[in-house]
């Protein structure tokens, strides 16, 4: 077990040497769009992420709950890529067959599609969840009632 | 006795990097009697008032999440890594590198693995990034030495993790908003980013494999398995509403795909002739081979009377996008022939495209021998459009678009 971590740290270690020696000559703005995302996620994103679950989890049943956070974790990933294509200040001009489509509207119509998702797995769960419970057993979606919402994640 | 001082060495270097004598010393600098001690307990008072409002209760903030999604996510870098090598060395060939011709869409793939692995990765290291986060706040911040280097090794793995994703996907979109040079700047932070995600491995691998045993396994409940089918499917989604520029039956799912239908002759154009400065070729223009024997020049016409050969080849871009389309030229080693070069011959190919880091480019011996490397005259049974690269064009198979060379104005033979 030892000499197998030594043998990967020490890949890694020289990985990271070569890697650095290339890099340290780059320009600082190398720095910037290394440290930045990073800190955007720690700072921003996560305690975002962090406050709309718990707002989830307070203002939710338990079956809408996972339908949320795939919609809200499905928009994000959505909207980042959107931007690469949309924002364009310093991209190259569209070119014919490439970067040229009509980005906005299918961004909206993708997001659409995924909050119809959403709400159509909302529904069904909820709508098993109210069957079972009218048949006398347990609500099954009791037991998911303290994932990654219920915490208060005030930063 | 040499043995014996270098453990000597090594049990006095660990003392020192010890928990114990880093207490010790920072005890001994924040004395409580002194403005730095009443500075610093101010400064933990203010802290734990801050720090009691993060009360991380979720139970996804567990090391069974964690490796899951670590190990998912420890494949897609490396999926990245090795296919971004591969590219990166068909660019720039060292001596002892070989990537064969066959299978056509070996580069394809590997460059489409490349970016679809890319774009599945940013849900999961989001979502890995939030099962650790409490660690974030742990206190006290530095426990030793080693602690501390632990942490900084993490800071480096995320700054170099999200380096390579936000570039990689700025750059999918030719979009530049940086002043570093995208291609060697993602070429370096990889091996950062592979580098730190081994020596992370080797430092969390006993946790790893207590983690992922069968049994713990079996104790993922409902709500962090809920977690988890959540991070699958959304980066399902990432890859879904990106993947159509280089997955043939998502082409019209994927809302956010680099590449349309609009190019021209239904192909996209990557680099355009008005920006390459080649606005018109007329009949004096002639292909010159330099072979063995001097110099051959051969006039459109020419070309078109030898045996042509058509071939069903993909562009593949190295930005991820990629499609197949029907080509029909001289293969290059008839043109090897005529000049009675040795078949198998590496060549340089140059443009007409003054500027441009891809004016010229070295064919290897692998492809020059391949039948269906071919010197293309036409697509889809047309003449190629000047944006595809007429009045002639390299296309091989299993190549990055970059290196099949339009508008050629000469083949030199160089070895």
């Amino acid at each position: 077990m030892k000499p197998v971590r030594a043998i990967i740290g020490l890949l890694g270690l020289s990985a990271l040497a070569w890697g650095g020696w290339m890099a340290y000559p780059m320009t600082k703005d190398i720095y910037t769009w290394f440290l930045g995302p990073a800190i955007l996620d720690d700072a921003i994103v996560l305690p975002v992420a962090g406050l709309l679950s718990l707002a989830v989890a307070r203002l939710t049943s338990p079956a809408w709950r996972w339908p949320l956070h795939f919609g809200i974790g499905a928009t994000a990933v959505i909207v980042y890529l959107a931007v690469t294509e949309i924002w364009r200040p310093y991209g190259f001009p569209p070119k014919p067959g490439l970067h040229d489509r009509d980005y906005p509207t299918d961004t909206l119509v993708t997001l659409a599609v995924v909050w119809a998702v959403v709400v159509l797995a909302g529904l069904l769960r909820a709508r098993t969840a109210r069957r079972r419970q009218d048949q006398g057993g347990d609500p099954p979606l009791r037991v998911q009632e303290s994932p990654l919402p219920s915490e208060k994640a005030g930063a | 006795m040499v043995e014996r001082k270098g453990r000597t060495v090594v049990r006095r270097a660990t003392a020192v990097l010890s928990r114990d004598r880093v207490n010790a010393l920072r005890d001994r600098v924040f004395r409580p009697e002194t403005r730095l001690g009443r500075l610093k307990a101010r400064t933990d008072r203010l802290q734990d008032k801050a720090f009691g409002l993060l009360r991380f209760k979720s139970l996804v903030h567990d090391p069974k999440v964690t490796s899951r999604i670590g190990s998912w996510l420890g494949i897609a870098f490396t999926i990245c890594f090795v296919t971004g090598v591969i590219s990166h060395f068909i660019q720039h060939p060292a001596a002892w590198f070989y990537w064969p011709s066959r299978p056509v869409n070996l580069y394809r793939i590997t460059q489409g693995a490349h970016v679809i692995s890319g774009v599945a990765a940013i849900p999961l290291l989001i979502a890995k990034l939030w099962t650790v986060y409490p660690k974030l706040f742990e206190r006290p911040a530095v426990k030793s030495v080693l602690h501390a280097l632990e942490r900084i090794s993490i800071l480096v793995l995320a700054g170099a993790a999200f380096f390579e994703l936000a570039s990689g996907t700025f750059n999918a979109a030719q979009n530049y908003p940086w002043s570093f040079f995208f291609t060697t700047a993602h070429y370096a932070v990889a091996w950062i980013a592979f580098g730190s995600l081994l020596v992370h491995i080797a430092v969390k691998l006993p946790i790893i494999r207590e983690s992922l045993t069968r049994e713990k396994r079996r104790e993922i409940d409902v709500s962090r398995r809920a977690f988890l089918r959540t991070t699958w499917l959304t980066s399902g989604v990432a890859v879904l509403v990106f993947g159509g520029s280089t997955i043939p039956f998502l082409r019209n799912v994927s809302a956010l795909s680099e590449r349309s239908d609009n190019g021209s002759q239904g192909l996209p154009v990557n680099r355009t002739a008005k920006e390459a400065s080649v606005t018109t070729v007329d009949s004096s223009w002639r292909l010159e081979v330099v072979g063995p024997n001097g110099t051959t020049t051969f006039s459109r016409e020419q070309l078109q009377s030898m045996r042509q050969t058509t071939a069903e080849l993909p562009i593949a871009c190295v930005e991820g996008w990629s499609q197949t389309a029907n080509w029909s030229g001289v293969p290059v080693m008839d043109l090897l022939e005529a000049v009675g070069a040795p078949q198998g011959s590496s060549l340089r190919v140059s443009s007409l495209e003054k500027g441009g880091l891809y004016n010229s480019t070295t064919l290897p011996g692998t492809h020059t021998a391949d039948p269906l490397t071919l010197l293309a005259l036409r697509l889809e049974g047309k003449v190629l459009d000047l944006d595809h690269g007429y009045p002639c064009r390299i296309i091989a198979p299993s190549r990055p678009g970059v290196l099949q060379t339009k508008w050629v104005k000469r083949l030199e033979v160089i070895t």
